[in-house]
């Protein structure tokens, strides 16, 4: 099938060629823009029944043909979930969400009543119908927003990047849920960018080309394990599993023509090469009670990390970048939550410093302190040497910079052009200067001949860019991030964090929220976790994830590296605890 | 404890049907409008109050904490028609500000007044307090008669109504690490980044509806529909024919006081 939004020039949609069986679950894939979402909306009759525009082709749901057939029927047949839960979520109940779907389709109370039990009770919020939803966390929103699907009885279920707003934790219990209702028989097709937890349940990886065609449809091992389907995928910026993106880095393993998807299945490779490094003890040397014991010559974790981080930049503690001491903080009205207790915090200049936890463990109110929009107390958060309290906001703008989570927020200009002079201009910078600038600031971030273009109407990725621009343009020496990946593809996504990282090494100091531990691993030199308005832990990224109790307390989940080091580590003990691709690409190369 | 809003609980009032506790509330209001007096609205306000904490199990420090904002308004309606009625001045002086007359007339009309605002929004806790923002809407639809779709759309927006307040502040937030300032202009242009978030969403919140088969029927059914029992009823004939022989005794008792006095026989 076809389809061209009306008033679009292109078709978003061309010549889509899919085919679902019942109780298979389907992965679908695709660049930005490439009409991922606009293939869901397809699906449930949206389009073209809501949504208008052209198309061609047809799409047979269970027999059913969604231009015929009203969506209030295909909607019995089709569910729809979102990324964005809040947005979904209509009403102010647990139950009454659950229920609005049947009661739209006028069934009785009594059946209302048990089809509602039934989807809380499946999505695992039973006994729950009387809360609002406005107590429940990220997770369980999306929970909830799906068993409002699950009370129509569908007979596919589409999730359109379900996890995109959740945290790790939450995360991988929504894929847990995936699968248990794959195993209860459910047909699946989810959009979805966090491949390495998922792929394991995975029966399909359909691919859509940036054309909008379906380019491929075949089992992970298929898509993931050719090299040319691979390399396609690369060129058009998706995401491949970790430890397929890391095999295909060691000439070693492209020359063996190994093409792991998953950890299990990277290990023995790994393992093989790093023997033939010398890095292990050759098999036979290791005997059962080798093996199991203290390794004969393997380096301390100590050592391994301060080798494994000699790449990352160098803490600086001669020259203090951001402190706080003994930052307490409770919201005015909210006095019984501390948001902040007693924060000490010290980035050295020159540092990639990045804050996790899990949400509302007071990260973004830390970051709110640090440039001046919760006033401080006087002396207890000092930027580059200088008291956050006694400077007026555009003083705090000119030493440091703040991207916030949804670039538009921060967007006032009405050009892109503008958006970037903003700043220079308040510094009264003549015409001449600022047009320079702000020309070399289009060139750095990637942004040349967009220059006239309106800020709203950028790509999302384009947008993000600009977000750090502007906030670098004036000379700012620090720069504060919040998750400045979300939503992102994988090409965009590298691309701004090699512009941080270039950035950084270049003397600006970053500080950087995330949830994604990937980040942390490739990225920071140092890491903090925030947890319940205390600082749980401060160090080297390595020394987190080594810490399984703290990791656990705090609902982070090692990054799928770590994981893969320690798992070759279990048969080769001599091999350092590596955290980041870099890392292994350095070692094995 | 949320002021101002739903407040749960087991009472009698939560059970009444939200149609009919509208009714009574808009009633009553009516019905004290006409008196000009200070007494009349003081006692309606006293058993009204009464009624809340009693009959719906509002403890009064919600009641009193949700009555303040208005005790502002009500504050300065009464300051203004106490200092500044002109033809009342000149009666029964009380005191004087500078050049200001305060004459007991005054301070009469401005009391009547502010009570009646504080009678007003005291009736309002009476749907407010005790009725859910849903079973309002169920019972608009099915005793009140209002379009289901019109009454959804409204709920709808009331619940994206903290959503677009959380949006403003990280928008103002946004604002200021730009250095840039507040004011009229400022308020026009977060008003972009707003709307266009707002338009946005308004959009994925129409999508997941209709993927739930919102409006496919002229109808929908309800999981928990509700009716007019006879206690609502009862309550409704009580609380009108009550309210009503109250007035009606305090007119012959001389208490209440129309406009200009024409109750006062």
């Amino acid at each position: 099938m076809t389809f061209r939004y009306d008033g679009a020039a292109e078709p978003t949609l061309r010549g889509v060629n899919l085919s679902i069986e019942r109780g298979e679950l389907i992965l679908l894939l695709g660049p930005s823009g490439a009409g991922k979402s606009t293939l869901a909306l397809c699906l449930n009759g949206l389009i073209p029944q809501q949504i208008d525009g052209a198309m061609t082709g047809r799409i047979l749901v269970d027999g059913l043909d969604t231009q015929q057939v009203r969506v209030a029927d295909l909607c019995q047949k089709v569910g729809l979930v979102f990324q964005d839960a809040e947005s979904q979520l209509a009403l102010l109940k647990v139950g009454d969400e659950v229920a609005f779907g049947p009661e739209n389709l006028r069934l009785p109370p009594d059946e209302i009543g048990a089809r509602v039990s039934d989807a809380l009770a499946a999505v695992g919020l039973a006994g729950q119908e009387q809360r609002e939803h406005s107590e429940l966390s990220g997770g369980n929103k999306q929970r909830l927003a799906l068993a409002a699907m699950l009370a129509l009885r569908p007979a596919l279920l589409v999730f359109d990047e379900p996890t995109a707003n959740l945290d790790p934790a939450s995360t991988s219990r929504f894929f847990a849920l995936c699968g248990e209702l794959r195993a209860a028989g459910a047909t699946i097709l989810i959009i979805e960018h966090k491949l390495d937890e998922l792929i394991g349940l995975v029966d399909r990886v359909a691919v859509m080309n940036p054309g909008g065609a379906i380019e491929i449809c075949a089992t992970p091992a298929v898509v993931f394990g050719d090299p040319t389907v691979a390399a396609r995928l690369e060129e058009y910026g998706i995401w491949l599993p970790q430890v397929t993106q890391l095999a295909r880095r060691i000439p070693a393993l492209v020359a063996s023509g190994c093409y792991a998807i998953t950890i299990a299945e990277a290990v023995a490779p790994l393992v093989a090469l790093a023997q033939a490094k010398g890095i292990c003890l050759p098999p036979t040397a290791i005997g059962e009670g080798v093996g199991q014991g203290e390794p004969l010559f393997a380096p301390t974790d100590e050592q391994t990390t301060v080798q494994a981080s000699s790449q990352r930049s160098a803490i600086n503690v001669q020259r203090s970048a951001l402190s706080t001491s003994n930052l307490s903080y409770c919201y005015p009205g909210r006095e019984r939550v501390q948001a902040l207790r007693e924060v000490s915090l010290e980035v050295g200049a020159g540092e990639f410093f990045a804050i996790v936890g899990p949400n509302g463990s007071g990260k973004s109110t830390l970051a709110a302190h640090l440039v001046g929009l919760i006033k401080p107390p006087r002396g207890s958060v000092r930027v580059l040497d200088r008291d956050v309290a006694a400077l007026k906001g555009s003083e705090v703008a000119k030493l440091i910079g703040y991207v916030f989570q949804n670039p538009e927020h921060q967007f006032v200009a009405r050009r892109v052009y503008d958006e970037l002079a903003f700043g220079l201009r308040a510094l009264k910078l003549d015409e001449g200067e600022v047009q320079r600038r702000v020309e070399a600031a289009l060139t750095e971030f990637g942004l040349q001949g967009l220059g006239e273009r309106n800020p709203f109407s950028l790509s999302q990725g384009q947008k993000r860019r600009l977000s750090v621009a502007t906030m670098l343009v004036v000379g700012q020496q620090v720069l504060i991030l919040d998750e400045p990946t979300f939503g992102q593809d994988e090409a965009s996504a590298a691309a701004l964090m090699q512009r941080l990282a270039a950035l950084n090494l270049s003397g600006i100091t970053i500080l950087m929220i995330t949830h994604d531990l990937r980040l942390v691993a490739e990225y920071a030199n140092r890491v903090m976790v925030m947890q319940a308005g205390q600082v749980a832990f401060v160090g080297r990224p390595a020394q987190l994830f080594a810490d399984a109790p703290l990791m656990q307390a705090a609902s982070l989940l090692p990054p799928t590296l770590y994981t893969l080091g320690q798992r070759v580590r279990e048969r080769c003990p001599a091999f350092p605890s590596l955290i980041s691709q870099q890392e292994y690409v350095d070692l094995l190369s | 404890m949320k002021l101002l809003t739903y407040y749960p609980t087991e009472s009698l009032l939560h059970r009444i049907n939200p149609v009919v506790k509208l009714i009574v509330t808009v009633a009553l209001v009516i019905l004290v409008t006409f008196a000009y007096d200070v007494a009349t609205p003081l006692i309606f306000l006293v058993l009204l109050i009464a009624l809340l904490r009693l009959a719906g199990g509002l403890p009064l420090r919600w009641i009193i904490g949700s009555l303040l904002p208005f005790v502002a308004v009500a504050g300065g309606l009464f300051i203004s028609s106490a200092l500044f009625h002109r033809t009342l001045a000149s009666e029964t002086e009380l005191f004087r500000i500078g050049s200001l007359i305060v004459s007991r007339e005054g301070v009469g009309v401005g009391l009547a007044i502010g009570l009646r605002v504080m009678f007003l929004a005291a009736s309002s806790l009476l749907v407010i307090g005790t009725t859910e923002p849903t079973t309002l809407v169920v019972s608009l639809v099915l005793q009140g008669k209002v379009n289901y779709r019109l009454a959804y759309a409204t709920l709808v927006g009331y619940r994206f109504v903290p959503l677009l307040l959380g949006e403003y502040r990280s928008i103002r937030a946004a604002a200021r690490i730009r250095g840039q300032r507040g004011g009229l202009r400022g308020l026009l242009r977060d008003a972009i980044p707003l709307l266009a978030g707002a338009v946005r969403r308004a959009g994925r919140v129409a999508l997941a509806m209709d993927s739930k088969a919102f409006a496919a029927y002229p109808t929908r059914t309800f999981r928990h529909p509700t009716t007019m029992r006879r206690a609502d009823w009862l309550f409704l004939a009580l609380m009108l024919g009550g309210g009503v022989a109250l007035f009606v005794a305090l007119v012959a008792f001389g208490v209440t006081h129309g406009l200009g006095g024409q109750f006062a026989g």
